[in-house]
């Protein structure tokens, strides 16, 4: 509307039959194409549909279907080798089901919504995608104080101090930005640092640590011994070796020195109230643990609140479990 | 005099050589009834399209200051074929299922609302041998569904009886009993026609107060008829898929 009063009026030189022969051109050339576009466009032909599958995946080599055909053979089992049975087959009494016994199925009435579609059952669930882990491990410091029994799997003992209490692993978003490990960045701000540690450079800004990439940086998990004068305000004072000179932000640990802060490896038993985007939750036997890199988390519950301890993973010899 | 020395040596290593094999076969015993029964349970169970049962166990642990106490946990298994099975097992450590349809391998926490699949062997022994060894899945009572349980039982015990038959409430049975250095089994088979497995208890001799593990089969089903969905793990909507940590992992 707006569109046609300008037109009016930039070009009053025209007669009015020129102006109205233009509109009805206008109009007539382009609904057409507007119309054709808001029937087609929503549902495109099947010859144009765009694959969502990735064109450099690699072929499946998995076997068809295990499921048998409704016409099934005899028995599956392999040939087995184990001696002939003892047992005389016509032993075996029949099957005292007589077919037309079987009572017709007596399905109740459905009470679903008539557009219901029952859930779909996939031959494989969706794979796992595994977080990012980085290349170079940081370990979990031992605990200050003697453990309780560990909890075993196998050969590996997991040590803390606050018995397991699942609660699910959900994401804390700290006040500030706070990327992932593994976020890539093209370009920093001004106010990034750089912080060199055993001749490696990095980028530091408001607590987050970037490694140089070809094209950009890479979000890294702090480099144990860097040292920065500051760190973010939301910072979490954490209490280790009954010490309060250490500090938690988006899964790194810092400690208070007279240089400013430097990056310290986590010390098992140390309790957290929320772990950073990242993470994975792993099963471990019948436990669940969050996983960033080799960092092991135990959900645990400290006075009614969920929280997350640190724990230690060794690796001990297995021993034979009475089941 | 030094060859005669020798000599004499000889003869006492010989003969103390011959007294030992003497006692070690005079330890080992096998009753042929009780090889007998364990044969026909392999047969039974091998010749198998379907079974369904439910199982109870008791578990002694070890506590560093309680000492001895009691886990109990129940299993509802269903198995088809020779490679389809379900278990659902609810106890000390919560309510599981574990689905396994001849290529993957799904165990879901009732109590986390999460999962892990796996993928496993294409059939039910190698899935379980497999998932033992990696994972500590427990599979209990998977001993009796080896084809190679009798062989198995002769090669890992020294003796091995039959104490006749006995009742185990309603249900007459057969005892069996097995014994080496460090474990006693005593199994208890059905005997109304189906040689089945009813109870077996295995006391470990070589551990502080002798633990006891005891497992009780009941509701036992012969060929039972169950559909192939039942072994296909369908998420619940709002479960997690999450990672698992292999116990051979470094």
């Amino acid at each position: 509307m707006t569109y046609c009063l300008m037109i009016t009026k930039r070009n009053s030189i025209f007669p009015n039959w020129a102006i109205i022969t233009m509109l009805v051109l206008m109009i007539g050339l382009g609904l057409p194409d507007l119309a054709e576009a808001q029937r087609m466009r929503h549902r495109p032909t099947p010859s144009q549909r765009p694959s969502t599958r990735p064109s450099n995946r690699p072929p499946s080599n998995r076997p068809p279907s295990s499921r048998p055909p409704s016409q099934r053979p005899p028995s599956q089992r392999p040939p087995s080798s184990r001696p002939p049975s003892s047992r005389p087959p016509s032993h075996r009494p029949p099957s005292s089901r007589p077919p037309s016994q079987r009572p017709p199925p007596s399905r109740p009435p459905s009470n679903r919504p008539p557009n219901y579609r029952p859930p779909n059952r996939p031959s494989r669930p969706p794979a796992y995608r595994p977080p990012y882990r980085p290349s170079r491990p940081i370990w979990v410091r031992p605990g200050y104080r003697p453990y309780p029994p560990p909890y075993r799997y196998g050969r590996w003992r997991f040590y803390g101090y606050y018995p397991y209490y699942y609660h699910p692993y959900r994401p804390y978003y700290w006040g500030v930005y706070r990327p992932a490990w593994g976020f890539f960045v093209g370009a920093l701000t001004a106010t990034a640092i750089i912080v060199t540690i055993e001749n490696q450079k990095y980028h530091y800004d408001q607590g987050v640590f970037y490694e140089p990439t070809d094209d950009g940086y890479e979000v890294v998990p702090a480099p144990v011994g860097a040292t920065v004068e500051e760190i973010p305000e939301e910072a979490q004072q954490v209490v280790i070796n009954e010490t309060n000179n250490y500090y938690y932000f988006g899964g790194d640990y810092f400690e208070k020195t007279d240089e400013g802060y430097t990056v310290v490896p986590p010390v098992a038993g140390t309790i957290v109230e929320h772990l950073p985007e990242g993470g994975e939750e792993v099963r471990v036997g019948k436990q669940t643990y969050v996983r960033f890199g080799e960092i092991y988390y135990q959900p645990v519950q400290v006075d009614g609140e969920d929280m997350y301890e640190v724990v230690e993973v060794k690796e001990e010899p297995e021993e034979e479990d009475n089941k | 005099m030094k060859r005669l020395l020798i000599l004499i040596c000889a003869l006492i290593s010989a003969t103390l050589l011959l007294a030992q094999e003497d006692s070690n076969s005079s330890s080992r015993s096998v009753d042929s009834v009780a090889v007998y029964l364990l044969d026909n349970v392999v047969a039974m169970i091998g010749e198998l399209q379907s079974c369904s049962y439910q199982l109870t166990t008791s578990v002694d642990k070890v506590h560093p200051t309680y000492g001895l106490h009691k886990e109990f946990t129940d299993y509802k298994v269903y198995m088809s074929g020779t490679d389809k099975m379900l278990i659902l097992e609810e106890g000390y450590d919560g309510k599981w299922g574990y689905w396994y349809n001849g290529t993957i391998f799904t165990y879901y926490s009732y109590n986390e609302d999460n999962y892990a699949i796996i993928d496993a062997p294409s059939n039910t022994v190698a899935m379980i041998d497999t998932l033992h060894q990696m994972y500590n899945i427990e599979f209990p009572a998977a001993d009796f569904f080896y084809p190679t349980l009798t062989d198995d039982i002769l090669n890992s015990f020294d003796t091995l009886w039959y104490l006749g038959r006995k009742h185990i409430g309603e249900q007459e049975c057969s005892h069996i009993l097995a014994t080496n250095e460090s474990m006693n089994v005593q199994i208890w088979l059905t005997d109304d026609g189906f040689t089945l497995p009813l109870q077996f208890v295995i006391v470990y001799r070589n551990q502080k107060d002798s633990p006891q593990y005891e497992a009780t089969f009941t509701h036992w089903e012969v060929n039972p008829e169950l559909p192939p969905s039942l072994f296909e793990f369908v998420p619940p909507p709002d479960a997690r898929l999450i990672a698992t940590f292999p116990k051979t992992s470094n």
